[in-house]
């Protein structure tokens, strides 16, 4: 295969991308829906998605294919392209949510005087160019990325955690079960970069000690994650619902901010700016798929469908958001227990061995 | 063969991005903001007048530097059924919406105190610019009266109410500073109480003649109380703000005014305190103890189903000032008589007895005790919260330490 990605910079995905797509608005949505169990919530899905992560990587140690030509192997050329299409819809469908939160952000945090739609148009000429791009080029920005994103989200950390009362976390888990369990179910797209490793298997190659590698990074981004979560349930207590975004408040009460200003919007910049890797690698994926769908490598006909698909929905949706993301939070659940739970645990029955 | 056509429609394409892109680029205000057309809001003065929300913003207006005079204070007030309509009509008179950005303080007046404020201070929660990171204060008389006051120095209200709630201030453990998170997170928790600062005014000096800037002015219903060097003949009164005083509020509503010993004996249980005062003993035997290394706490238990609140604190202290006065003798014994500190913890006793009579007396828990309840006795809230600030037995772990 001409396009390549090495085991780190997969690591690199899972640590940060991971991280990145989950610290916009989901803090505030899991604090809307559970209170204070929104650590458990978290470390719930993360659990449950680091175990198909293993699965999917110690998979990776038991052949050299990719998932597409497993999928020929077992079920033919035409049922391998037809799973994928149905993949291609999969990755359309959970790159809304990102896109609408990045649309969300940049209009609240950025351009907060005229959060009109044109603002937010340059990210489609952007994710038209990077939807053509190869594994090789998105495993290069991830190598570009992950400092940024450990240098900013330590720094959220370190600004945040001083003044944050921990005890906002107490009393544990005292949620009725079914609200929390319910919540937790209804959260699984938000983890399902296993669909991720599913299309990059075949793509690198694997060595002893790589699906640990591979789960410790997946686990190790999700922890970031959850230790946001606790600092900013921890600093704004009942009041967290009413914040939209953790990353442009989380940092507020720090007292250097106090005397110079809001320099924590350069972190804010520089993280949002992983954010934005994180949110076309949804539409990279999807390209991928069709590539493979129609057997046609017009990578820049697809890129520019797949972009035009997602831009007619944030145009419809433009100003109603909120039904939006109602909407993918009741039933976004469904095709992810498919494609990033079921699929995965299901590839270990494909045939690995050439007819 | 169709290499170059392609060629030529990406160059094409590209050409049309760099237009697109340009067109974006030189829309943009590259952040650059006419100082002289503009003004920010730093401070905000709430009152109630028949059911109506009397918004007064003090305004910082930057002038052109030349005479050394940099920043103009303009007063304006709004009013409305609401804090958001308030704000809509200081934007009828000033010509531009208040973002509240820069704002750093409220000052809630004595007429709001009637009023749930939590209704008042709504439209900041809502409100994503101020981050709510701004101080919240209560004061005597009218907000707006206060808010419009001439300070000495030629400084805005909002500056000297804003350095009197310093973190410097806070650190001596006489001002009980609250932020609107602090405020909200307070109210919305299962004790539903908060404290703020309760400002006071005094007025020091009503002088005619040369003091800086100040007076009438402005347009639609605006004052200016200018600051900077060259505020010419106009009347001037300065006034002398202290807040060593703490309003406190159940469930949205005032309840009663912690006095000044009570202020402290709350700070030294909630605030990092580094340099405080404590009388000890009376009469002859009265010293002042300096208090360094200060640590407080209040813990709630429960033990055989009662609860027990207990007090803590300990702190290394120093004689200050000696009440029999001094003597170079004296002066050289650096260690503090065991006595003298004995006396020093008493007075720390009676401070925190005091404070929770208070809690007692007006019903308002703002020491927090229901949300620890539900934080550390979950199983045990629902049966003990009722009551529990009768109920609860309290005690004390005072311990001062000589410095020397």
């Amino acid at each position: 295969m001409s396009e390549k990605i090495s085991v780190r910079q997969i690591c690199f995905i899972l640590i940060a991308y991971n991280a990145a797509t989950k610290m916009l608005l989901y803090p505030t949505a899991s604090a809307s829906a559970v209170g204070n169990a929104l650590v458990f919530t978290a470390l719930f899905n993360l659990v449950l998605q680091t175990v198909i992560i293993w699965a999917v990587s110690f998979l990776s140690s038991r052949t050299d294919k990719s998932f597409f030509q497993l999928l020929e192997n077992s079920f033919g050329k035409i049922a391998a392209r037809v799973i994928y299409a149905f993949f291609a819809l999969y990755f359309l469908m959970s790159a809304i949510m990102p896109i609408s939160e990045q649309q969300l952000f940049v209009h609240d945090s950025f351009y907060d005087t005229i959060p009109s739609l044109t603002v937010f148009l340059p990210f489609f000429i952007f994710s038209v160019y990077a939807g053509v791009k190869t594994f090789t080029n998105v495993g290069r920005c991830a190598d570009m990325m992950l400092p940024v994103f450990v240098v900013t989200a330590a720094s959220f950390l370190i600004m945040s955690v001083g003044q944050a009362d921990f005890t906002n976390l107490l009393p544990v888990l005292r949620q009725p079960f079914g609200k929390v369990a319910g919540y937790s179910l209804s959260s699984l797209f938000r983890f399902s970069e296993s669909a991720f490793l599913l299309m990059f298997m075949g793509y690198y190659k694997y060595k002893k000690g790589d699906a640990a590698k591979l789960t410790i990074s997946y686990a190790l981004g999700g922890l970031v994650v959850i230790a946001i979560m606790a600092s900013f349930y921890s600093l704004y207590g009942a009041l967290t619902p009413t914040r939209s975004f953790a990353l442009s408040n989380i940092s507020v009460f720090f007292p250097v901010i106090g005397f110079v200003g809001r320099v924590d919007l350069f972190f804010i910049y520089a993280f949002d700016l992983v954010a934005l890797f994180a949110t076309v690698l949804h539409i990279q994926m999807c390209v991928h798929c069709l590539s493979f769908t129609f057997n046609n490598k017009m990578r820049i006909l697809y890129s520019l469908c797949v972009n035009a698909a997602l831009l007619a929905v944030i145009i419809f949706t433009n100003n109603n958001y909120t039904g939006l993301h109602k909407f993918i939070g009741y039933w976004m659940w469904i095709p992810a227990l498919l494609f990033a739970y079921l699929i995965p645990i299901l590839a270990w029955a494909l045939r690995r061995k050439n007819k | 063969m169709k290499r170059p056509r392609l060629k030529r429609s990406l160059s094409i394409i590209y050409l049309l991005v760099f237009i697109a892109l340009t067109f974006l680029f030189f829309t943009n205000d590259f952040g650059i903001l006419d100082l002289r057309k503009t003004s920010v809001v730093i401070g905000v003065g709430l009152d109630i007048e028949q059911d109506d929300v009397v918004l007064t913003v003090q305004l910082a207006v930057p002038q052109p530097a030349e005479n050394g005079e940099n920043t103009k204070f303009n007063v304006v007030s709004g009013k409305g059924n609401s804090v958001a309509a308030a704000l809509n009509e200081v934007n009828v008179k000033t010509g531009f919406y208040p973002k509240l950005v820069f704002c750093k303080l409220i000052i809630l007046g004595e007429s709001c105190f009637s009023q749930d404020i939590t209704t008042l201070l709504d439209y900041f929660y809502r409100n994503e610019y101020t981050g709510l990171t701004l101080s919240v204060a209560a004061c005597e008389g009218l907000a707006s009266e206060l808010i419009a006051q001439q300070f000495p120095c030629g400084n805005s209200a909002t500056d000297v109410i804003d350095k009197l709630l310093s973190s410097e201030a806070q650190a001596s453990g006489n001002v009980a500073a609250a932020t609107v998170k602090d405020i909200g997170e307070k109210l919305f928790s299962q004790s539903a109480a908060a404290y703020m600062p309760y400002l006071e005014n005094g007025v020091l000096d009503e002088n005619g003649g040369d003091s800086e800037g100040g007076g009438q002015g402005g347009s639609g219903g605006g004052q200016q109380s200018g600051g900077g060097s060259g505020g010419g003949s106009q009347q001037c009164e300065e006034s002398e703000l202290v807040c060593n005083k703490s309003a406190v509020f159940s469930n949205g509503y005032f309840k009663g005014i912690l006095p000044v010993g009570q202020t402290f004996a709350l700070n030294l249980v909630f605030r990092e305190v580094r340099h405080a005062f404590v009388e000890s003993g009376e009469g002859e035997n009265a010293n002042v103890l300096g208090l360094r290394n200060c640590k407080g706490s209040i813990d709630l238990s429960v033990q055989n189903g009662a609860p027990s609140v207990k007090f803590k604190f300990k702190a290394t202290a120093k004689i200050q000032d000696g009440g029999a006065g001094f003597s170079p003798e004296d002066a050289k014994e650096v260690a503090v008589d065991k006595e003298i500190l004995k006396r020093g913890e008493k007075s720390i006793i009676k401070l925190f007895e005091e404070l929770f009579e208070s809690e007692r007396a007006y019903d308002c828990d703002f020491l927090g005790l229901r949300t620890m309840l539900y934080k550390k006795f979950y199983d045990k809230y629902e049966q003990l919260s009722p009551d529990l600030l009768n109920s609860a037995e309290v005690t004390f772990d005072i311990k001062l330490k000589s410095s020397g």
